[in-house]
């Protein structure tokens, strides 16, 4: 009877991430979450062309002239000073250095990419490529920042925590913003995903997907001293417990939230080990996203996002795999022959079933890299590309992003992006645009200011959208 | 206003169009054309604002800004942008595309190309475009307007804004319901209820409140000897007394400093320092949390608590109270910014305006405040005083305790190896100023050059566009360093008149392409210029700048060669005697040159990026030796010292710190001194020392409007769950005036008129009628407040996530409080969760999970969320079920020896649950709960407990390696404790293994044997390190042997992180490979880690390795634990349900 009176708006504040259950939910769930910062708006702005992110991190920085931004005009410098000044990066860099790949046009658009990705190149057509990236700084950590929280230094919420404190998760069952990475750590580690000042549930929960063991994947998500049967029926003990505790105090959100959470937490111990549990896809799945680490994350991906999960950061590996300062051709080759099949993969598999329209997957470095040879203190060639924020290439699908087209140029070298240039800050306020978010309006108070995503910059990219 | 500019310009067009229309049409565009240029319309000052002012911020503004205007030009300011600059208007209206603006952006004119790095964006061009054609609407800057800002305001915000009056103790006002108050609290709560037709809820029942007020005050449930003392005194007696009691409780510290700690930002480690192996913990962070804890036990009045955390440095402080020099931690424990002193500073400021002052200034650190009257200086001037004050080394802190004597062998050990290694940082420092100043001068002619190309683009020329590539290669070598051209040109700045330099000035004015012939005509008509310089110049005519400064560069060098040829000679010779020689040694040689580099800031700059890090991982390596020698080294206070010479902050300009504004004198917030504030602060620059010592007084100053009340708002909040005011730290204008403005006046005015005494604040809470109601929920009161803004019931509150750990060991009987000492690592300790080590990097996921934040800044509250990760710990982390496990055993131990019968064991256990976990006896139907649960027959099993093969290919032993044959004997271990796999009879330093690791015997090494399920490729690999201070024992050896093919691997560990790695091993199903620790001389010391991962492998054709199946050994000892220690029993899921249900976890 009393539960007729409650205030079911604040009992959803309560309730945290159970919120899916009314399929609206998030926003009352954020704001429940901690009414102090957030500033009543109401989301969405606009109606939403997505629901989902898939951020797939090639860490380290991968080369744009060597992926998808051919230049053959660096080619016929290849060996050669470059006849433009080059800007500043981090290490002395010499001659040109064409690419040691070969492009080939792809699909109906007959966008070019390198040989690196033939998978990729398969599924272009679903594709933006931005060749106008551009960032603020030379070196990884703030780059890495920029990338994740819209800004250099590490003190603000990461993009996924943004996203799923804005629209909170549609699996009441599953954390809302999902971090994949296997092996190790990247670069300035779970920096990448916090959730600075906003309430911590809404950081990155990490999963190392090196592991293949469900229960290694999700802290505490199987109790392995009583059965499954067993524990339900402890938690109807509990109830009787906590519903009896109740009728003594009367009503109060914060009791039915604790009370309906045993239960959320109860069916998540299945639904986590479902959710991660590669196993149960049938085979002609598994082999297409390939048998290899990044094949395992980008299919666990697809399943998340399948259930709900609003932000999903795949991450290529630990530390910076994709720094190629030396022997960049062996190593992109080997950098990309890990993620190609599953990235090609799970664009055509999120199309097949229909959800490339509702999730935007988009893959890039923090920065790109140099289009001349970075040389060693000797002055010799290490074969390898220095660090270039200047410009650099982001492939984004779905999610209401044009397919087939090509946005955005560099200089003939690669150098800088000089038209239409697309900043991070950019790329941002259109994936939050696409999310239903106007990135200037949606702000959290903290320290006495409003912050959001783009700092105090951005600006939606009309040009990539469909 | 229309600018003159605009309405000369726009005249004649409009006078043209005047004469094509008719006249009255032309005054109507007149019209609507002024009306754009005053405050453009709705629409068009949208367009300016989304597209024109960003670009102009992004792309202009660095040069055309507020510190600089290039060519006189300032665009950031409507009235400045119309004026133009050196060439004139920028904006042509009658010929809108000949504007100086738009033929600069498109690269037009080849002298004019803007911004001269590289051209716009096209789109970017086409926006400015269509607004200088649409007649350039530009809205009136806010800031312009006068009296619009905050700090225009200051008067009216000063003497408007609530938290800004004075604190007066207010009248205490009328109520109706007489007999409920029982302080004066309860006046002003209940005036407010009965404003809006409420009343108070009735008093919760003794046993609520004994447990309300002891978790409250304690953070710990009532003991059943304090209920039963406290439960059958006189009712109201018994409440004072408990109160005293349980405020002079050492856990009252404890539970209180937890609090303060949250504003403090506390944390045993540094953040993320930077890619790479350093020391992230400090040594001596838990001094400040002793000291925080020692002074909430001593109640040391408020305002001392404030003077000692911001100054205790420079007060006077006997011989007794040396112990409070701990209080500066609230300084220097933050997060350390990978080192970067602009961040840590700002990290200063904002702990303790927002801690202290409820005062909001980080924006202040890039613009003046927007809501607030709180001026960009106002935070510079901060900024110098936090400056100006430096962490002392190690050696140089306070101690805390008493030196070990030389007796102490292990601490000689440590002092041996910390001087050696901090000396060895000196000697690098020393070496490598001296080399720098000797490169300094030795290419003074490259950096002038440099100085050319960068700050006068006028004479850079083709030819120098590779300067920029030579100048990275040169700064490889560490040749030329940026610093170094930074330094030159501050200093040539200033040397406008002077013999050597005035003529450098001179030709820094010329115009490129005259500058040969011109150049010429200012060395004939040189007066008063170095005789030297004269000649040299004289001979090489120069016919650029370039020139100029190589001719610089090729006198200078000379003259320091000549120089050094003297000194060989007489080394203690000070100068030529040759005045003009003299002079120019000066230049190199001098008190101010750039090339004398004495102190540490000066070459920071200086050093090439591998000699910083070097130098800085020499200085980390001396100071990680005390973190290394942790618990032989004697506490120390992390405190502050000022510096010799306090310094002013420069500004820096939009919050860069690359970027130095004007000065400002360090003084307190104008807003809260001077007229308006007298006996606060004077307002007057702050001249002893840093002005640390004057910004605390001002602080505790008991006539600051805000101390006082910022600090009891918090005191109230964490006594409620909610502030009167909700935002704790931030008091500023927009923080409406709290709906209990009066009572937080008169708890202010009580608080300061109470010595600043925080337990006499607690009490008067405490004491109060509001606090002591009933939580109970009322239907019709909450569809009035549903917010309980009134309180007209107690807040329920959950226990935040520290008080639910120590009362979970609290009720097990496990719980250690002890007070201070170092932090343990080991999160299952039964150590109270105050003295857990805090790693800001790495927090254990379940801290994040319930609501307890990274501290990386101050934090004014704590979330209360509620998701299901929280109750998947409850359910099924290890750490819930031992205090299920452990409180069965502290029944059993508890039962007697004999019990009528079974039942009436049965009730008895059920009772005694009741009592330590709720502090109450079950009710009948608990009682059949119970039974009903107790008697059935388990459903299932987990799957756990069935081994599976992941963990059966692991076995846990103890054994020999025979020095003969090379062959193992492995003894299985027989006994599980449920951690450890040990020998049954516990012994002192038995050998064990663990999850992670384990300790060899002094006999007996430990073996961790693997038997391979399957044949194939292998990879052995994991980080051996030692747990304990690896520095103080002998170390451990380490040795991989495989039964078919003998040892495969041997190693040595001790103070660093070993990795190991054994590659490509063909092995045959069943062959056993054995990882064996074994001590050296004796085992003391030899805890270790080494988690290991066994991998399946194929080799790939790049080289890599690409796994194929992972036998990893923790997870498998950690999976296996169930099967060990056997499933839950009932009684053990009995007790565990108690123990997470909601009436353990709140406090009515």
């Amino acid at each position: 009877m009393e539960s007729m009176f409650l205030d079911r708006r604040r009992w959803l504040h309560q309730a945290g991430m159970g919120l899916g259950l009314l399929g609206v939910g998030s926003l009352l769930e954020a704001e429940g979450a901690s009414q102090t910062g957030r500033r009543h708006v109401d989301l969405p702005h606009h109606p939403p062309r997505a629901k989902h992110v898939i951020h797939i991190f090639f860490n380290g920085g991968p080369s744009q002239m060597d992926s998808f931004d051919p230049k053959p005009m660096l080619t016929r410098y290849d060996g050669k000073a470059l006849p433009v000044r080059s800007p500043e990066t981090e290490n002395m860099t010499g001659a040109a250095f064409g690419s040691p790949f070969k492009f080939k046009k792809y699909g109906q658009s007959g966008i070019e990419v390198s040989e690196l990705f033939p998978h990729i190149g398969r599924v272009i057509d679903k594709m933006c490529v931005i060749r106008s990236m551009h960032t603020d700084s030379v070196t990884h950590t703030p780059s890495l920042m920029m990338m994740n929280s819209g800004t250099l230094t590490q003190t603000t919420p990461a993009m996924g925590s943004w996203v799923t404190y804005g629209l909170g998760t549609e699996n009441r069952s599953l954390p809302g913003f999902v971090v994949l990475c296997p092996g190790g750590l990247p670069i300035a580690g779970p920096n990448n995903w916090r959730s600075a000042f906003l309430p911590s549930v809404y950081q990155g929960t990490l999963v190392d997907t090196d592991n293949t063991d469900v229960e290694r994947l999700i802290a505490d998500v199987r109790n392995r001293k009583i059965g499954t049967e067993q524990q339900r029926r402890q938690i109807d003990l509990l109830q009787q417990l906590n519903s009896s505790h109740r009728k003594r105090t009367g009503a109060d959100d914060a009791l039915d939230a604790r009370i309906e959470s045993y239960e959320l937490a109860y069916r998540m111990q299945a639904a986590a080990s479902d959710a991660f549990d590669i196993r149960s896809e049938p085979a002609y799945i598994r082999d297409m996203y390939g048998e290899s680490a990044q094949g395992r994350q980008l299919l666990i991906a697809r399943r998340l996002v399948e259930r709900g999960v609003r932000f999903v950061q795949c991450w290529h590996g630990k530390n910076q795999p994709w720094d190629n300062h030396d022997k960049l051709e062996q190593e992109h080759r080997f950098r990309a022959k890990e993620c190609d099949q599953g990235i090609g993969a799970l664009i055509a598999d999120l199309d097949q079933r229909g959800l490339l329209e509702e999730t935007i997957v988009f893959f890039c470095g923090e920065f790109g890299r140099t289009p001349t040879t970075e040389l060693s203190s000797q002055g010799k060639s290490l074969l390898g590309r220095d660090h270039n924020p200047y410009a650099f290439t982001c492939c984004v699908a779905g999610g209401g992003f044009r397919r087939g087209t090509v946005y955005g140029k560099s200089d003939p070298f690669g150098y800088r992006a000089i038209e239409d240039r697309v900043h991070v800050h950019d790329l941002h306020a259109t994936i939050l645009h696409q999310l239903g978010i106007d990135h200037k309006r949606f702000t959290y108070r903290h320290a006495g200011r409003d912050f959001r995503l783009t700092d105090v910059d951005g600006h939606v990219v009309p040009g990539v959208l469909a | 206003m229309l600018t003159p500019f605009l309405v000369h310009r726009l005249l004649p067009r409009l006078l043209l169009l005047s004469r094509t229309f008719c006249c009255a049409l032309s005054g109507l565009f007149f019209f609507f054309l002024c009306f754009s240029l005053y405050g453009a319309t709705a629409d068009q000052a949208a367009f300016f604002e989304e597209y024109i002012r960003p670009l102009f911020h992004t792309h202009c503004s660095e040069c055309h800004g507020e510190e600089k205007q290039e060519s006189g030009l300032r665009i950031d300011h409507r009235a400045s942008f119309f004026a133009g600059g050196e060439s004139g208007p920028i904006l042509s209206a009658d010929k809108a595309d000949e504007s100086l603006l738009l033929e600069a952006i498109r690269y037009d004119n080849e002298d004019l190309q803007m911004p001269p790095e590289h051209p716009l964006p096209s789109e970017a061009v086409a926006l400015l475009t269509r607004w200088v054609e649409m007649g350039a609407p530009w809205p009136d800057d806010p800031e312009q307007q006068g009296d619009s800002t905050p700090l225009a305001r200051m008067d009216k915000i000063q003497q408007s804004h609530w938290s800004l009056q004075p604190v007066i103790r207010p009248q205490i006002p009328q109520v109706k319901q007489a007999d409920w108050p029982r302080n004066a609290i309860d006046f002003f709560i209940l005036a407010r209820q009965e404003e809006a037709h409420l009343a108070p809820s009735p008093r919760a029942t003794a046993s609520q409140l004994l447990r309300r007020a002891t978790f409250d005050l304690t953070g710990l449930p009532p003991t059943a000897e304090e209920r039963q003392h406290f439960l059958t005194m006189e009712h109201d007696l018994q409440w004072n007394a408990l109160v005293d009691y349980l405020l002079n409780l050492p856990e009252y510290g404890q539970r209180w400093a937890r609090h303060w700690l949250d504003v403090a930002r506390y944390a045993d480690t540094k953040g993320y320092i930077g890619v790479g192996k350093r020391e992230e913990r400090y040594a001596y962070a838990w001094t400040y949390r002793d000291y925080v804890v020692r002074a909430l036990n001593e109640d040391v009045p408020f305002d001392d608590f404030i003077r000692h955390q911001l100054a205790a440095d420079l007060l006077e402080l006997g011989p007794d109270e040396q112990w409070k020099l701990g209080a500066m931690g609230f300084l220097t424990l933050g997060n350390r910014f990978i080192h970067k002193r602009h961040r840590i500073v700002g990290d200063q400021i904002d702990v303790t305006m927002r801690g202290f002052q409820g005062l909001t200034l980080m924006c202040a650190r890039c613009h003046d405040h927007k809501f607030d009257p709180i001026a960009m200086k106002d935070y510079y001037a901060l900024y110098g005083i936090f400056d100006s004050s430096v962490e002392p080394s190690y050696d140089a802190k306070p101690l805390l305790s008493e030196e070990p004597g030389e007796e102490d062998k292990q601490y000689a050990r440590f002092q041996e190896t910390f001087n050696k290694r901090i000396n060895k940082y000196h000697n690098r420092r020393h070496n490598l100023q001296k080399k720098i100043s000797r490169e300094m001068r030795a290419y003074v002619g490259d950096y002038l050059e440099y100085v050319v190309h960068e700050t006068m683009p006028a004479h850079r020329t083709k030819t120098d566009l590779n300067y920029k590539t030579d100048r990275v290669l040169l700064r490889r070598h560490n040749l030329v360093a940026d610093g170094g051209v930074v330094l030159w040109t501050r200093y040539l700045a200033d040397r406008e008149a002077d013999p050597v330099f005035s003529l450098w000035h001179q030709f820094a004015e010329l115009e490129r392409e005259s500058f040969g012939p011109q150049a010429i005509k200012i060395i004939n008509s040189a007066q008063e210029v170095n005789p030297h310089l004269l000649q040299v110049l004289k001979e090489s005519a120069p016919q650029s700048m370039l020139e100029v400064a190589q001719a610089y560069g090729a006198l200078l060098e000379a003259i320091d060669a000549k120089w050094q040829a003297i000194l060989e000679v007489d080394p203690g010779d000070d100068g030529f005697e040759d005045e003009a020689d003299e002079q120019l040694r000066q230049v190199l040689y001098g008190p101010d040159s750039p090339a004398v580099v004495e102190n540490d800031e000066q070459a920071q700059n200086l050093y090439h990026i591998n000699e910083n890090n070097d130098l800085r991982s020499l200085d980390q390596e001396a100071q990680n030796t005390v973190v290394q020698f942790i618990d032989t080294v004697p506490p120390r206070a992390m405190t502050l010292t000022d510096r010799e010479e306090p310094r002013d902050a420069a500004m820096h300009l939009r919050g860069d710190w690359r970027r130095k504004g004007q000065k400002t004198e360090r003084r307190f917030l104008q807003m809260l001194s001077g007229e308006s504030f007298a006996a606060v602060d004077s307002g007057r620059p702050y001249r002893e020392g840093s002005g640390r010592r004057e910004l605390a007084e001002a602080i505790a100053n008991p006539n600051n409007p805000l101390t006082a009340r910022v600090i009891v708002n918090r005191i109230w909040q964490w006594h409620f769950g909610e502030g009167l005011v909700p935002t704790p730290s931030d008091f500023g204008t927009r923080s409406p005036e709290p709906i209990h403005g009066e009572l937080l006046d008169y708890l202010a005015s009580y608080f300061m008129e109470n010595d600043w005494s925080l337990k006499a604040l607690h009490r008067l809470i405490l004491d109060s009628a509001t606090y002591q109601q009933a939580s109970v929920d009322n239907v019709e009161k909450r569809l009035i407040d549903p917010g309980n803004q009134l309180y007209w019931r107690m807040n329920r509150r959950r226990l935040e996530f520290e008080a639910m750990r120590d009362a979970l060991l609290a009720v097990t009987g496990e719980l250690q409080t002890h007070l201070g000492g170092l932090p343990t690592e080991d999160f299952s300790s039964p150590r109270r969760s105050i003295y857990l080590l805090v790693n800001r990097q790495l927090m254990p996921g379940v801290l994040a999970t319930f609501d307890v934040s990274v501290p990386d800044a101050t934090l004014p509250m704590r979330n209360k969320t509620t998701v299901p990760q929280q109750a998947l710990y409850l359910m099924n982390n290890r750490f819930i079920a031992d205090r299920a496990t452990e409180i069965i055993a502290r029944l059993e131990t508890a039962q007697p020896a004999t019990a009528k019968s079974s039942d009436a064991l049965h009730r008895l256990r059920v009772s005694k649950l009741y009592d330590w976990v709720y502090g109450r006896q079950p009710t009948q139907a608990e009682r059949a709960l119970a039974r009903t649960f107790l008697n059935a027959v388990p459903l299932d099993q987990p799957l756990s407990l069935q081994p599976d093969e992941k963990q059966t290919v692991w076995q846990y032993g103890t054994g020999q390696i025979d020095p003969e044959s090379g062959k193992v004997s492995f003894t299985p271990l027989t006994y599980f404790d449920g951690n450890r796999w040990r020998d049954k009879e516990r012994s002192l330093a038995q050998p064990y293994l663990d999850a992670t690791g384990g300790r060899p015997g002094n006999a007996r090494a430990v073996i961790r044997r693997f038997t391979a399920p399957e044949a194939g490729l292998y990879l052995f690999k994991g980080p051996v390190s030692l747990r304990l201070n690896g520095e103080r024992g002998d170390g451990i050896a380490l040795h991989v042997i495989s039964s078919r093919q003998g040892e495969l691997g041997s190693y040595q560990a001790r103070d660093k992180e070993k990795r190991i790695r054994i590659e490509k091993i063909e092995v045959e199903q069943g062959e056993q490979i054995d990882f064996v620790v074994s001590a050296k001389e004796d085992n003391r010391f030899d805890t270790y880690r080494w988690p290991i991962e066994v991998w399946k492998v194929e080799a790939m054709e790049n080289g890599g390795l690409d796994g194929l199946n992972a036998w990893p050994s923790e997870p498998a000892f950690t999976a296996s634990m169930a099967r060990w220690t056997g499933p839950q029993t009932t009684w053990e899921q009995y007790a565990h349900a108690l123990l997470i249900s909601n009436e353990f976890m709140f406090i009515d």
